[in-house]
């Protein structure tokens, strides 16, 4: 934001932006190539103009606790989840923390689309609800405020053998937002939600896009960036914050007093040579200083970029959610997941810990 | 305790692979990575018998490497070729004339025909007059630009069929990230194409057999076979756009040593949605040479440069391709954009 604006301008454009975002979000369905730009703004008290019923902005917070990762006591995470479930409750919107000991992932990793001609998403779908039919499920039915659900320390000390038996930390960090992916669609699916709302900004996605180009996931990163995700099925991931900059954000938090809680995740005071991840967050912060337009050019790539066409006979990745490149029809995982596996210890305790997550 | 060869078992390993890790020996190394190369070229078929071949030599490196590697597998596996050496002699003093001594050299000891050509003779600009025109800055672009053209004009005077140019891993990844950063989409597309295509009378098609290979890898190469090179780097080059992304693809590379081809590999599955307006290929009106716009970049360059307005061609000047075309003069507020900076 090079201009200087008044607090109330600043506000007046930065809520223009989301409220075209949300509008565009309640009509994203599997074509998302609409120009948004010329999207009328809606005003927030009209109802949603596709199912004419609820109000447009549903709002679920659903956040992962993943304090086992960084050695928490689960004292500090209580203090922590108390935090975040006052900062909720007083948001009026229904609320969930879970913590990532839940996370679970279907019996298959790869999957075949069905001949009958449902697309590879749904089969997805049938494969989870197998899975979880098969498995007992701790989370009860939706109620307006949860209590966080306790977790055994068995689950615990499972999640932290599968963690701490990948050697890297870019392998760890990949493994990491892969479960919680699965923990959010999972979450979503359960409480019957029809979208999920990512808080991707433009500066995140920036450095997402340029990460997964140097980690091998340059086939899917147009779906990892872009404004809506519709691999799942029946869930579609929505980034309705893509064109806020982190400074803007930032900005706006401080100028109306905008609550937040921060949480230590893996990543935190890493050093810059620790993952791929962090360095390429680094790089770019440090580029953004010489050059001014750096993220908001690689985000414009980004927009330009989409999912390589889908064969019809290909396959679907389901560690990682992506169309398997024909090359790799060998091997049951992708190119990038690969790299990933391949930096786990072999180690009876960390493949112990990787059976237990993927149901083998 | 020394380490024994995990190819052969029999040798002592002398160095560890960049690539894979494996610790290998003399022998086994530069078998390894000769075979790398020909399945290469096998693989993509850059070559047909009896292809009159230019190698872009410069006297760096990666040009020696490809050239030797190239003479020993057209001798091993009959690939037909015939083999020449084309080199582009930019003018830079203390730089470009040294190396030229070097690729001399690598004539009489390939026994190829050499062919050089100069920005003198095609353009009436060396680069060293160039930098003093235009500064430090975006003189990259200039000779990157006039040596595209350079090469093209050279191996239309040898009569080759093809030019081979020693592009390695590294510079590919360089290419896909610098491509991203900057937002050319265009390039990016094209960029990781091992061959380029062959439409145009003006243009010679040119491949990429090192497209592979790493950087490292060549050093390592060209040390142990004691080959002839010249190593220092340019002189004119330390402010470039491309060292950024150099840095970060090192950096890359020290965490993860295969992160140089997963870049490769992320940048050959990518594709741009369908409605992006994409350039397309037509001819300069001026030189004939192959062009997106109505003159191409080294026609606008040298304008600029003749002119006394450098930066004329660099940034969005499709504007004035026109006035340019119709020798028309500039306006005043025109002129001022585009001439050097003042201090």
């Amino acid at each position: 934001m090079i201009d200087v604006l008044l607090n109330l301008c600043f506000r007046v454009i930065f809520c223009r932006f989301l409220k075209r975002n949300l509008f565009v979000m309640c009509q994203v369905d599997e074509d998302y190539g609409r120009d948004i730009r010329s999207a009328d703004f809606l005003s927030i008290s009209k109802q949603c103009v596709k199912c004419k019923v609820h109000t447009p902005a549903v709002l679920l917070r659903i956040v992962c606790s993943e304090g086992a990762l960084i050695g928490r006591s689960l004292e500090d995470r209580h203090k922590t989840n108390t935090n975040i479930r006052v900062l909720f409750e007083s948001t009026g919107f229904p609320f969930h923390i879970v913590p990532l000991e839940q996370v679970s992932l279907p019996t298959l990793v790869l999957t075949r689309p069905h001949m009958s001609g449902s697309n590879c998403a749904s089969s997805y779908k049938v494969a989870v609800g197998k899975f979880d039919q098969n498995k007992s499920c701790a989370i009860q039915p939706s109620c307006q405020q949860k209590e966080p659900v306790d977790v055994s320390k068995v689950h615990t000390v499972q999640l932290q053998q599968l963690v701490t038996s990948v050697k890297t930390h870019t392998a760890r960090e990949e493994l990491l937002n892969m479960l919680r992916q699965h923990l959010l669609l999972h979450m979503a699916r359960i409480e019957g939600y029809s979208k999920l709302m990512l808080g991707d900004n433009c500066t995140r996605l920036a450095v997402k896009l340029l990460s997964n180009i140097s980690l091998g996931r340059g086939s899917q990163t147009a779906l990892d960036t872009g404004f809506s995700d519709s691999r799942y099925g029946d869930v579609i991931a929505v980034r309705p914050m893509r064109d806020y900059s982190a400074k803007e954000i930032a900005y706006y938090n401080h100028l109306f007093n905008v609550p937040y809680v921060f949480i230590s995740g893996l990543d935190s005071k890493a050093s810059d040579k620790d993952s791929i991840q962090r360095l390429t967050e680094s790089f770019v912060t440090k580029l953004q200083t010489a050059f001014p337009s750096t993220v908001r050019t690689i985000y414009r790539s980004a927009y330009i970029l989409h999912l390589l066409l889908c064969m019809p006979q290909s396959l679907m990745m389901l560690l990682c959610l992506c169309k398997l490149e024909a090359v790799e029809l060998k091997t049951l995982l992708c190119y990038s997941c690969q790299l990933t596996i391949k930096d786990m210890v072999s180690g009876k305790g960390a493949v112990a810990g990787l059976v237990f997550f993927i149901g083998l | 305790m020394p380490v024994q060869c995990s190819s052969c078992a029999k040798n002592r390993a002398v160095l560890k692979r960049p690539k894979t890790g494996h610790s290998l020996c003399k022998e086994c190394f530069f078998c390894a990575f000769e075979e790398e190369v020909h399945r290469t070229i096998v693989a993509a078929e850059l070559f047909k018998p009896g292809e009159r071949v230019g190698i872009a030599a410069s006297g760096g490196k990666d040009s020696t490497v490809l050239a030797h590697v190239m003479k020993v597998l057209n001798e091993r596996y009959s690939y037909g070729l015939e083999l020449m050496l084309l080199s582009v002699d930019e003018g830079i003093t203390g730089y470009r004339d040294d190396s030229l001594e070097t690729v001399k050299r690598n004539q009489e000891q390939y026994e190829l025909p050499l062919k050089i050509v100069s920005y003198e003779e095609l353009y009436g600009w060396t680069m060293d007059a160039i930098v003093k025109q235009v500064g430090l800055k975006n003189n990259c672009t200039f000779c990157g630009v006039f040596r595209r053209q350079a090469l093209d004009r050279g191996a239309i005077m040898l009569k080759v069929d093809k030019i081979c140019t020693g592009h390695n891993a590294d510079d590919v990844a360089e290419t896909v990230l610098m491509n991203i950063l900057r937002g050319d989409i265009a390039r990016l597309r094209r960029c990781t194409a091992i061959s380029t295509s062959s439409e145009g009378d003006e243009v010679v098609p040119r491949c990429k057999p090192l497209k592979y290979a790493y950087e490292k890898e060549i050093v390592l190469y060209a040390y142990f076979k004691k080959l002839d090179y010249f190593s220092t780097e340019c002189i004119y080059s330390p402010n470039a756009y491309r060292g950024y992304a150099r840095t970060f693809l090192k950096d890359l590379e020290s965490i993860r040593p295969s992160a140089i081809m997963d870049v490769i590999h992320s940048g050959e599955n990518l594709s741009v949605r369908d409605g992006v307006k994409m350039p397309v290929q037509g001819t300069c009106s001026r030189c004939g040479y192959i062009s997106s716009q109505a003159l191409c970049k080294a026609c606008v360059l040298l304008e600029g440069l003749n002119r006394g307005l450098p930066k004329l061609g660099i940034g969005k000047h499709h504007r004035l391709h026109g006035k340019l075309l119709s020798q028309e003069p500039l306006t005043e507020k025109e002129e001022k954009k585009l001439k050097p900076p003042e201090f």
